[in-house]
């Protein structure tokens, strides 16, 4: 799955219509709008610290986000007029998230290829009038309220590099030009670029997914064994050990099992004959 | 072991993590200028970005980040007793980087760091300190290209130049620098000295096709070695790890008679030998990262904290080995880890 992140509805409006994405039932205390088929969840948090981390704590623990999903965080922020060329309407991909109130700082891993701008971006606690950019000597360029509770939040379940950060430039610290329709346009601006982007994790995803544990063939051949061989939990460990290795270096040991069932080595009468019996598979295998 | 698309991957040092305190270091800017168009994050720490919570190893391995620090401490560690210290009293090793752009799935790095990325220091002046402070009380036997591979690196960093020219200013102080790498060039633009040995890996093809991605095949290593050894180099090889399948015997054959035709062992200072083990606490987290990796999966047995081949596998395979190399090489020029 991936999890989708956004402070407003007016920032996630592209998204669920993009998606055809529909209201989640079960999750009262935020709107979540998933799209099982395409593997999609997203959740409309509220503004703010708080808010943030609890939905992503909320819907993750619901949800039983873990090891293979993605969690993006996208909205718009505040840049910081006259730096590195920060424009209106621009995205950004924050690969440092400082928190203003302790210049904690997190780094999320970029390893996937991707086509935005990157950018640090300090998260604070009040809509930005005077961009508070100067943190541990750095100079910070864009300014949020949300993206590093969801980091820290997102972190109890995904490693740093499932978790992205992108980010809509919507004003230089005055808010007062900012509507929910001007939030919308701006976000629906890169629905194209977020939706590429959404695409290749998709399909990283898909891959990682590929090439399960041992197959189902093999689990019943290490049920019958077990029972067969009377296997205690070491035991039933060691013959596990063994089996995992023929499968990864394409080894037959069909043969070996074979051939000890038709000497009726196996089935084996109690578990000292068994552990015997398990010595010597072992011995025939490697 | 079953490896993403490279294609969706950024490429090698796409972002480079520079210490505040060494973003002006001349090293540092040097090994920048390499990369021109990495995205260069400031931080405070090296542990900040290395040390932070639930990193995957191998996945960040496939687009490999870079981190330029400074040594605080331990710049000297002793040598661990899974090594081997080749009749040398004061053996120890430094770590002036930490991981390898080289990924062999056996690589106990992998089971040791919390994060793939690697780690460069740039304050070498203070392990030269360190080393030349210990060298009034003895002589030194010390491993520099330990926990990494640095001639795969050397032209990017230039380590292995640093310490051949530091060992040349010192009688009593002996390096290693082991390596998978074929790195052709050190050896034709460097002198040879009599304080440096570069330590060889080899391996079989099929060990290097199945297990030791990125690094160079073994006819290339044989070149480099043969360039090393007629430039005077001191060339010492290692077969360790010696890596089982199930035609092992047939395999180590076919690469030893490589092997001896392409280099005449007569020149070679000295061979290693050891079969694969590891310590359990690294396998334990190597075989949760990697499911399936045919060597990391290995039913290996647990002889007191370390694991390793079945006894008679282990024999099997080093004797073998042994055996095959003293037709070659006198048996007090073989050295045979032991515990
Ligand atoms: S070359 Fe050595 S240090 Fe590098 S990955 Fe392979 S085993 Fe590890």
């Amino acid at each position: 799955m991936i999890y989708i992140f956004t402070a407003l509805y007016c920032e996630a409006q592209s998204l669920i219509s993009c998606y055809h994405l529909t209201k989640a039932t079960g999750i009262t205390k935020f709107q979540v709008f998933t799209n099982e088929e395409e593997g999609l969840c997203l959740t409309v948090t509220g503004t703010g610290n708080i808010a943030a981390a609890v939905a992503v704590t909320n819907v993750c623990t619901v949800f039983g986000a873990g090891k293979n999903d993605f969690l993006i965080n996208y909205g718009i922020c505040a840049g910081k007029s006259g730096e590195k060329n920060i424009c209106l309407g621009e995205i950004f991909l924050c690969n440092e998230l400082v928190e203003e109130s302790t210049c904690r700082v997190f780094y999320p891993d970029i390893i996937y290829k991707h086509d935005f701008r990157e950018a640090e971006i300090i998260t604070g606690e009040n809509v930005a009038e005077t961009l508070m950019s100067e943190v541990r000597g750095k100079n910070i360029v864009l300014y949020d309220m949300e993206a590093s509770a969801v980091y820290q939040a997102g972190a109890y379940f995904f490693a740093p590099h499932q978790m992205s950060f992108l980010k809509v430039v919507s004003d230089y610290g005055d808010t007062s030009s900012v509507t929910k329709e001007k939030v919308s346009q701006l976000t629906d601006k890169h629905l194209e670029e977020i939706a590429s982007y959404i695409a290749r994790l998709r399909q990283v995803q898909k891959e990682s997914e590929l090439g399960g544990a041992l197959d189902e063939n093999t689990m019943k051949l290490f049920y019958k064994l077990c029972e067969d061989m009377h296997c205690s939990k070491v035991m039933e460990q060691s013959l596990m050990q063994h089996l995992k290795y023929c499968v990864l270096a394409d080894m037959d040991y069909h043969k070996a099992v074979e051939e000890m069932y038709r000497e009726e080595k196996l089935p084996c009468r109690d578990k000292r004959e068994g552990k015997k019996c398990l010595e010597e598979l072992k011995q025939r295998l490697l | 072991m079953k490896s993403l698309n490279n294609d969706y991957y950024n490429p090698l040092f796409s972002h480079i993590y520079v210490e505040k305190d060494v973003l002006d270091h001349p090293r540092t800017q040097e090994i920048l200028r390499h990369f021109p168009n990495a995205v260069v994050i400031e931080i405070i720490h090296y542990k900040d970005v290395f040390c932070r919570r639930g990193q995957q190893y191998l996945l960040q391995h496939n687009s490999q980040n870079l981190i330029i620090a400074q040594k605080e401490d331990n710049f000297l560690y002793e040598g661990a007793p899974v090594c081997q210290s080749f009749g040398n009293s004061w053996f120890y090793y430094t770590s002036c980087m930490m991981n390898c752009v080289y990924n062999c799935e056996y690589c106990y790095l992998k089971g040791m760091y919390p994060s793939g990325n690697m780690v460069a220091f740039v304050n070498l002046e203070d392990t030269f300190t360190e080393v030349e402070n210990r060298l009034k009380e003895h002589e030194l036997y010390i491993c520099v290209s330990y926990d990494t591979d640095l001639l795969a690196v050397e032209n990017i960093f230039g380590y292995t130049a640093e310490w051949a020219e530091f060992v040349k200013k010192h009688d009593n102080l002996k390096i290693e620098v082991r390596t998978k790498s074929a790195n052709k060039r050190f050896f034709e633009e460097h002198e040879p000295s009599s304080g440096m040995i570069t330590a060889f890996t080899l391996s079989p093809q099929y060990v290097i096709d199945a297990y030791e991605h990125k690094t160079p095949t073994l006819k290339a290593r044989l070149s480099c070695i043969k360039l090393a050894i007629d430039k005077g180099f001191q060339v010492r090889l290692a077969f360790d790890p010696m890596i089982y399948c199930k035609d092992w015997r047939k395999q180590y054959s076919d690469m030893l008679k490589e092997v001896f035709e392409s280099i005449d062992m007569q020149r070679v200072i000295d061979v290693s030998v050891g079969s694969f083990r590891i310590s359990q606490d690294y396998l334990k987290n190597m075989r949760r990262s990697e499911p399936y990796s045919a060597v990391v999966q290995f039913p290996y047995e647990n002889e007191k904290g370390v694991y390793q081949y079945p006894k008679r596998i282990m024999q099997e395979m080093e004797h073998f080995l042994v055996g095959e190399l003293s037709r070659a090489i006198p048996a007090e020029k073989i050295f045979l880890w032991k515990e």
